[in-house]
């Protein structure tokens, strides 16, 4: 586990989290809390027996039929402390990596209106990166039984901060624009093919515009967060390098650096466009991520959704990817003396198929087809069904829990059945 | 055939009183010193972009029964959405935390005696249920 330094800013918004509890509670006896809340019930049945199913890097990877992956409450207070300062706190149940009870609060933040088109917010967010990222636990509010994983399963790791944003909105032509600029921090346990780990990022800078007229909407964003801790250890790769004193192996200490993940930039660069005439639906979103640290792959990820309703129903199809950008990275171990013994050469040369491991270990590659059906079946309840076929490029699982290694080109159907409310 | 022609005038004098009696208008109460609006300042509070009105005091939108002919057609001529794309909208909007949808009541009696008792409140009622308590803001073009 990590023993993570706590900063001040992280230690302030928890508490912040916790007076703004102790602050519902205290008024709900009044009209100035609004309490609301959604849940979706939902089940998957995937056909692999090897690779598990989540919906993004924070959920357990789920093999068979299951209801865990897809199902949640959420309860959301909404407080209205003056014209000028509300707060919002929004707690969702479901399955997860992480259990700590204060990870359950997905949003706790106080805000301040210093006029109609500023706003000031301090405290637990949403990463506002993407277009489902406010509201993507909402089933009932998005078309698909879940956000399509190639694009949000990695940006979701960073998809709450600690900290402070600033939102400028104003009426533009026919339409409305906003910007958004976020400064923070977050915890995040994620999975990757195998067990859970810890990842802490810092100086987290955020940056969102949006615009949108009656019938679409067009959205930039921008995220740099910086890695400041890791629940991985490089105890092996230490351990090996301290095998060899530097002048027997000069490029030990270099390949210690490709592997260390302290103070490392991962950028994410998001575009995404949504047209809605009532008739016909397109939704598309492109990412890309910009990483400083080998073991995280630069990726382009992206999908295009089309869908036609009738009657309250919307028929719908999806096609989304990720790859990665960066295909080549050198798996060699570095400069050797030319002194060194043979038999030492031989030994430090043996570590390549390692490093190869540890860079190949966290590749997404794949694409996924998929066909559904929306049903608003009243004013508070939609029903979805929808069919996953999942192709997976050589071994690259890395959206996926491996309990058994699969052949190359895996190919995995996911089918999801899920009731969707608000209240 | 001039009785039949003021047979005529009267049925076109009563079908254009009918039209103009069901048709929906944005009222506040008479108190609230708002006098006009336009359909973009109708919007940006009942889309939930600005919580005021335009002189800067707290708008408190009021909606009409969920399902009811007015609520549907309101939204028809605002933003030319149905009422189930509507609350897709809010849900989106309310549990991303950035604005909370308009105030519904059981019945419509309930929303005219609010609109009626606030300086706040804005609310769409038919041009028929206007009395001196409240005053028109906006009148959308037939």
């Amino acid at each position: 586990m990590l023993h993570f330094k706590r900063s001040q800013l992280h230690f302030a918004a928890c508490l912040l989290m916790l007076s703004l509890c102790a602050v519902s509670d205290s008024f709900a006896a009044n009209d100035k809390v609004k309490l609301n809340g959604f849940a979706t019930l939902g089940a998957i049945y995937n056909d692999s027996d090897d690779l598990g199913f989540r919906p993004n890097l924070k959920i357990p990877g789920r093999t068979g039929l299951s209801l865990a992956p897809d199902s949640l409450i959420g309860l959301q207070a909404n407080i209205n402390i003056s014209p000028q300062w509300d707060a919002v706190i929004q707690a969702v149940y479901r399955d997860k990596l992480d259990e700590k009870a204060i990870n359950y609060l997905d949003v706790a933040f106080l805000r301040y209106r210093l006029n109609n088109r500023l706003e000031l917010r301090g405290g637990r967010m949403n990463t506002d990166i993407y277009f489902l990222s406010e509201y993507k636990s909402v089933g009932y509010a998005y078309l698909w039984a879940r956000p399509p994983a190639e694009f949000y399963s990695k940006v979701t790791s960073v998809s709450q901060f600690e900290g402070g944003d600033v939102l400028f909105k104003r009426s533009l032509g026919d339409g409305f624009f906003t910007a958004k600029l976020g400064y923070g921090e977050t915890d995040a346990s994620i999975a990757t093919t195998g067990d859970g780990l810890d990842v802490h990022f810092t100086n987290m800078l955020m940056a969102s515009a949006s615009y949108q007229q009656n019938n679409w909407q067009v959205r930039a964003s921008f995220l740099d967060a910086r890695v400041n801790d890791f629940s991985a250890d490089l105890n092996t790769i230490d351990d090996a390098i301290a095998l060899f004193p530097p002048n027997i192996w000069p490029g030990g200490p270099r390949l210690r650096e490709r592997f260390d993940f302290v103070g490392k930039k991962q950028q994410f660069f998001g575009l995404g466009y949504r047209f809605d005439n009532d008739t016909w639906l397109v939704q598309s979103e492109i990412g890309f991520i910009n990483s400083q640290w080998d073991i995280e792959r630069d990726t382009v990820s992206g999908y295009v959704s089309l869908g036609y309703q009738n009657d309250g129903m919307t028929y719908f199809a999806t096609v989304s990817a990720v790859e990665p950008t960066k295909n080549n990275l050198s798996d060699r171990v570095g400069e050797i003396s030319p002194n060194a013994p043979a038999a030492i050469a031989a030994a430090i040369q043996s570590f390549r198929p390692l490093i190869r491991e540890a860079l190949e270990q966290n590749v997404a590659n794949q694409h996924t087809f998929s066909l559904g059906v929306n049903w608003m079946f009243s004013a508070s309840l939609v029903a979805k069904l929808q069919l996953d076929h999942s192709v997976i490029a050589d071994d690259d699982y890395a959206l996926w829990r491996v309990y058994n290694e699969p052949e190359a080109d895996h190919t995995v159907n996911v089918a999801s059945l899920s009731l969707n409310w608000v209240f | 055939m001039r009785q039949c022609m003021i047979h005529l005038i009267t049925f076109f004098l009563f079908v254009s009183c009918s039209y103009s009696a069901h048709a929906l208008v944005v009222v506040v109460g008479k108190n609230n010193p708002v006098e006009a609006l336009s359909k973009t300042q109708v919007i940006d509070i009942y889309m939930g972009r600005y919580n005021t009105f335009p002189n800067g005091v707290v708008a408190r939108p009021l909606d009409r029964v969920a399902g009811s002919d007015a609520k549907q057609k309101f939204y028809r001529l605002l933003v030319n959405k149905s009422e189930e794309k509507i609350n897709a909208y809010w849900a989106r909007l309310l549990f991303s935390g950035r604005a909370s949808p308009p105030s519904s009541y059981a019945t419509n009696d309930e929303m005219l005696d609010e609109l009626r008792s606030s300086k706040q409140t804005i609310g769409y009622v038919l041009e028929s249920e206007v009395d001196d308590s409240l005053k028109v803001v906006y009148r959308f073009e037939k």
